[in-house]
């Protein structure tokens, strides 16, 4: 994961276009979720939990919000 | 694992935001019910079992929404960049 999460970083910063910025970001979002859900797992945490549920729903509405503004502000 | 991480190669490899986006979004609805019931085997219905569920409705549900929101905003981009190209030609 660590590995899909740097190649994701990498196209985050070299990314051409903005949306493709975007894809990434929205990508790394997801994997920063996942990664904490198995760190809960394997270090028997129940607070990182919590935190890949905030993580996971906040990310909702910052993805929306970006995507609204690459589509209405940048045209 | 394997899904994140042909998701992530893909990401990297293809061109355009469009195909990425396809890529990226398949992933995001793969992944997390595998992590969850991942979870769900090993700590059963506890706390821990339930949140990991929780969490996986979560980006399941979003996952899509955000994909179509993306590929609009995308769609918009492209299409507001092509009267530019026609003026070029």
């Amino acid at each position: 994961m660590i590995v899909a999460a740097l190649i994701c970083a990498a196209v985050l910063l070299r990314g051409r276009h903005l949306s493709d910025r975007l894809v990434a970001l929205q990508m790394l979002s997801l994997l920063t979720v996942l990664a904490l859900l198995i760190l809960a797992q394997a270090m028997s945490r129940p607070s990182f939990f919590d935190l890949a549920l905030a993580l996971a729903i906040l990310s909702f509405p910052g993805a929306l919000l970006y995507a609204h503004f690459v589509e209405r502000w940048l045209r | 694992m394997l899904v994140v991480l042909g998701a992530a190669t893909g990401l990297a490899l293809m061109r355009g935001a469009a195909a990425r986006l396809h890529l990226v979004s398949a992933a995001g609805l793969l992944a997390p019910p595998l992590v969850a019931a991942a979870i769900l085997s090993d700590k059963g219905r506890s706390q821990a079992g339930i949140k990991a569920l929780l969490i996986a409705c979560v980006l399941v549900i979003q996952g899509p929404v955000v994909a179509h929101v993306i590929g609009r905003a995308i769609y918009g981009h492209e299409r507001a960049a092509q009267p530019k190209a026609k003026e070029l030609q």
